[in-house]
């Protein structure tokens, strides 16, 4: 029985090399080629330039020291909560468990336009410590140079992912080894270092490479507090002359190689400090119940972090009411007209149908391709499993708006309507997100099988059921936490999804919700308030999606959010 | 018991959630159309809004046919030209696109040098209403096929409240924002990314000799709080306090002033510095839809489409939801229409002008954008701390000649213009050999600056 689970599974392998041939190598192709070819000879020409050129090599380390910065200033916000929220039993839990999700529910880029009133020098924040008599002068609170205020920007916009990470990671460790530990004596912070953290290591890694791979080649929060010498900032700077500069895809590919050595480190190490754990699901940890000081303890922690990290959000719902609001604390008057105007503003009404079927559309093919790929890789010994794993995850290494740039490129002039985006670029769009999402549902499912012991698997095909079989009734059951984590991930980033938007829907009619946003977003006057309020009800679509996964796995497994 | 009403009220919660923007939706929002014509465009939602729903009416009215316009966007004004200069040299034949809309004059000098633009002649009673030139500013180009179609004036909004509360001057001259008091208190598009942006800072340029030039776009550099990648938050920064003001296109300021009150923010044009911009339209080569796009054309320069620019919502023949407050390429309107109109200013009625010179921007345009980016957007943090220091110590002659001459000649961008696109490694090295020499500077000035601070003990 062992023998069939090292047969090559040749569907999937065909599979696989049409659709990531297709829809990642090849568009990925069409821009390296322009980095190497100069007018149609191979040539290290730019790439010499490139070394020469201290604003670009620059810009580079500082990307790098910025993703450095933002993943342990992530770790070290989300640690504590998930290592409270998973560990400790004690009342108002389960609220807390989602209040740590909010942030995720809006991309940062809306809350700008907010955030800079908040923070500008006679803004909100500052007129209300004036008037408290706390300061005198306006203080400048991003700075001139912004490293900090996107460093902050970034650990708040991405905290939750490593949080769910992490909870994840300390859901599944069996509780039985921790109570194992506390028999023989060991306890506290000793339990911690030696069993817990070893055990979680897993999702801190699979966090971390998120967190520093997004932060890494995030445009829009650099850009939006002029912190321009990133090198996703230079990208963008150069993408728009990609058919004549190939500086732009010199910068690409080395940005790539990059975020493809941190995966490749990042899965040494979790390949490294991985721990099967036998008795997956069987005994629920049930919390230690603590006390009120430590309560107490627990709820400013999580109160603190939520605060921050909701500033964005409440800036957007103030701009979405605001009637007249100049340079003071709370606007003047309020109004509820924005709302009216998006009901009824064509462009929006059509953005809000597309995003949904968009979104909807790109997270069920991701849990799907998730389940398919992460099942082979972990559990088949697959020639070629690692390069595959690679393939699969470089999308979270390629800014969206390349992949998008790669798509125009290749397919415009192919002929086929529907794959050309100034046409029809619904397929294409769907495509992109699932693509560019595929990496954290299969990282999920991943990480799901790397923890669940193979010895369940391998019981239930000794006993004749087909790995088809197994996979329904076993596994998937079992990484379910995960697998709807992933899917939900999947299907919020997708509703929130920008660079991909930004190239690939050209029309208006097939405008999402994010590039309706960002094209009011311009519109001087009432456009921020009206898309402020596109905003909120997104915000609102998001909370309820996350509720509903609460709802769902709260009953099921009860570790994963604790909703 | 208790999961299923969660469930049911989770259920009802989609049902509004996702159903209410659709229970109110109006009728007329979708209308049935026969024939598209395909508009890139910079513009934004405003015009484009009002355009739609202008053309489809005059469609119907004039030609009983029933249309509509479909807008690409892939970003700002130069994003679009580079994507349009870019699909043409794969499609050289047409790439799908019948008209760009917007995006000042210059990317139209651009196109018609590429050979990229359509010829089309406008009739002549709708090209006998618009002066070919003002002030020796050409205003189309028949031959060419582009044509003004709304005309851009240039100058600074400032925050009055703002600027009481910090006793800072309004700036009413270009020179004005490069004023030592104004540091930090700044706020300009990147003109790399904005045309409007741009040209204002070639408008500074143009105005005075290279040297005097580079130092008030070094001083503004060093005063500049942000360079936004859209000029259009740039009156929205004004607006908040953010700073006390910016560099900003006539119809931007007009929209925030309309929102906050005249009593709050103020927009001039820069005296003896006038400058209008016509915001062009043309067809491009191989366009898919050509008779639509002939007839979008004459629409956009009739007195029909003209009229939508500069009434308020509204008055008949004047837009349906928004102020455009943009100025017309038909002059007489403004006088005829004085009444109505919503502009404070007539720009017909000028007199002193400056001669902008739109050939030698156009030729030089990317060279300009990436000259730029060396001097204040590049190592932005380091020429604002340099300029800060120098400040402190009360310019000292050294350091502040050091801070501010030249380091490349007029001549030499000038000739370089011609090879930019041609030789992406020569443009890469020259530009990143600029870039470099400048943050050098920079790091001397500042590295100077400091040793004295510490010297005169402070």
């Amino acid at each position: 029985m062992l023998k069939r689970i090292k047969e090559t599974p040749w569907v999937f392998v065909t599979f696989f090399i049409l659709f990531f041939g297709l829809f990642l190598i090849y568009p990925i192709w069409h821009v390296v080629k322009g980095a190497f070819f100069v007018e149609g000879r191979l040539s290290l020409a730019f790439f010499m330039e490139f070394f020469q050129n201290p604003t670009l090599t620059e810009s580079v380390i500082r990307s790098l020291l910025l993703a450095v910065t933002s993943t342990l200033v992530t770790i070290m916000i989300s640690l504590p909560l998930a290592y409270a929220n998973t560990t400790y039993s004690f009342k108002g839990k389960s609220v807390l468990g989602s209040l740590v999700l909010v942030p995720m529910i809006m991309p940062p880029f809306v809350g700008a336009i907010g955030m800079r009133q908040l923070f500008a020098k006679f803004g909100s924040v500052n007129l209300l410590l004036m008037k408290l008599g706390i300061i005198n002068a306006p203080i400048e609170w991003f700075g001139n140079a912004g490293f900090w205020g996107v460093v902050i920007l970034e650990a708040l916009h991405l905290y939750p992912i490593m949080y769910l990470n992490l909870s994840s990671a300390l859901a599944n460790v069996d509780p039985t080894m921790e109570e194992a530990a506390r028999n023989v004596g060991a306890g506290g912070m000793r339990l911690f270092r030696t069993i817990t953290l070893p055990l979680m290591m897993p999702g801190v890694f699979a966090g971390s490479i998120i967190v520093f791979i997004w932060s890494f080649t995030d445009l829009g929060t650099p850009l939006m507090f002029g912190y321009r010498q990133v090198a996703a900032v230079k990208i963008f700077e150069i993408i728009n002359e990609i058919g004549e500069n190939p500086m732009g895809y010199v910068l690409v590919v080395i940005v790539l190689v990059m975020t493809v050595v941190a995966f490749m480190t990042s899965r040494l190490l979790v390949g490294r400090k991985s721990f099967a754990m036998i008795a997956k699901g069987t005994v629920a940890a049930a919390g230690r119940r603590v006390g009120p000081y430590k309560t107490l303890l627990i709820y400013s922690l999580f109160g603190a972090v939520t605060l921050a990290a909701m500033l964005p959000h409440a800036s957007v719902v103030l701009t979405s009411l605001k009637d007249k609001w100049f340079m003071t604390i709370l606007p003047e008057s309020y109004t509820l007209r924005h709302y009216a105007e998006v009901v009824t503003h064509g462009l929006t009404l059509s953005s809000i149908k597309n995003s949904i079927l968009y979104s909807f559309s790109s997270s069920i093919l991701d849990v799907f391709l998730g389940i398919w790929i992460a099942y082979v890789l972990v559990r088949k010994k697959v020639f070629g499993a690692g390069l595959m794993d690679a393939i699969a995850m470089l999308p979270l290494a390629l800014p969206g708006i390349v992949l998008a740039f790669g798509y125009v490129g290749c397919f415009s002039d192919w002929g086929i309507s529907w794959l050309d985006p100034r046409e029809n670029p619904v397929a294409l769009l769907v495509i992109a997100y699932a693509v560019r999402r595929l990496p954290y549902v299969i990282r999920a499912a991943y990480t799901g099988f790397q923890q669940l012991s193979v010895v369940l698997e391998e019981a239930s095909l000794n006993v004749g059921a087909s790995p088809l079989r197994t996979l329904r009734k076993i596994s998937i059951p079992l990484i379910a936490s995960n697998l709807i984590a992933g899917g939900i991930i999947a299907f919020s980033f997708a509703m929130l999804e920008v660079s991909d938007s930004l190239i690939l829907a050209f029309k208006q009619q097939f405008f999402p919700i994010t590039k309706a946003i960002y094209a009011l977003m311009f519109r001087v006057g009432d456009g921020p308030s009206i898309a402020s309020a596109m905003g909120v009800w997104a915000m609102l679509l998001l909370v309820i999606t996350l509720i509903t996964a609460g709802v769902f796995i709260g009953r099921k497994m009860g570790e994963l959010f604790r909703v | 018991m208790k999961r299923t009403y969660l469930l049911i009220a989770l259920l009802a919660a989609y049902a509004l959630v996702l159903g209410a923007p659709f229970l109110f939706r109006p009728a007329d929002v979708v209308e049935d159309a026969d024939e598209v014509v395909v508009v890139m465009s910079p513009h934004p939602e405003s015009i484009k809004y009002e355009y739609s729903q202008g053309f489809k009416r005059w469609m119907l009215e004039e030609h009983g046919r029933k249309v509509k316009i479909e807008w690409l966007d892939v970003g700002g004004t130069s994003s679009q030209v580079r994507y349009i200069t870019s699909q043409f040299k794969s499609e050289p034949e047409g790439i799908g696109i019948d008209v760009f809309f917007g995006g000042g004059t210059d990317p139209y000098l651009q196109f018609h040098k590429k050979g990229i633009l359509q010829p089309y002649r406008v009739p002549e009673s709708v090209l006998g209403q618009i002066p070919q030139d003002v002030a020796g500013l050409r205003m189309y180009d028949a031959a060419a096929g582009w044509y003004g179609a709304a005309v851009s004036g240039f100058g600074i909004i400032s925050n009055v409240v703002v600027a009481e509360h910090i006793g800072l001057p309004i700036p009413q001259t270009w020179s004005d924002l490069g004023e030592p008091a104004l540091a930090g208190w700044v706020s300009s598009g990147d003109p790399a990314n904005s045309g409007s942006t741009h040209v204002m800072f070639e408008i500074i340029t143009q105005s005075r000799p290279w040297p005097e030039a580079w130092e008030l776009v070094a001083r503004m550099g060093g005063n500049t709080r942000y360079f936004n990648e859209h000029a259009s938050n740039v009156p929205h920064d004004v607006a908040v306090g953010e700073v006390a003001s910016g560099i900003c296109v006539d119809f931007y300021a007009g929209a925030q002033i309309a929102q906050a009150g005249k009593d709050k923010l103020t927009f001039v044009l820069p005296k003896n510095m006038t400058v209008i911009n016509p915001d062009s339209i043309a067809i491009l080569k191989g366009a898919p839809h050509m008779e639509l796009a002939e007839l979008f054309l004459q629409y956009v320069l009739s007195e029909a489409g003209q009229k939508l620019l500069f009434l308020p919502p509204g008055v008949p023949g004047g837009p349906i939801k928004f102020t455009l407050a943009r100025i017309p390429v038909i002059p007489r309107l403004l006088t005829e229409y004085a009444d109505e109109s919503v502009l404070t200013y007539d720009p017909y009625a000028e007199e002193q002008w400056f001669h902008y010179d739109f050939e030698l921007a156009s030729a030089r345009w990317p060279v300009m954008n990436d000259l730029w980016r060396a001097i204040f957007i590049d190592h932005h943090g380091l020429l604002a701390d340099a300029w800060r220091r120098v400040i402190d110590l009360g310019f000292p002659k050294d350091l502040t000649a050091e801070l501010f001459e030249p380091a490349v000649a007029e001549g030499e961008i000038n000739a370089a213009a011609a090879r930019w696109s041609d030789d992406q490694l020569f443009r890469n090295r020259t530009k990143n050999e600029w870039s470099q020499a400048l943050k050098e500077r920079y790091e001397r000035i500042i590295e100077k600056a400091d040793s004295r601070l510490e010297r005169a003990g402070r």
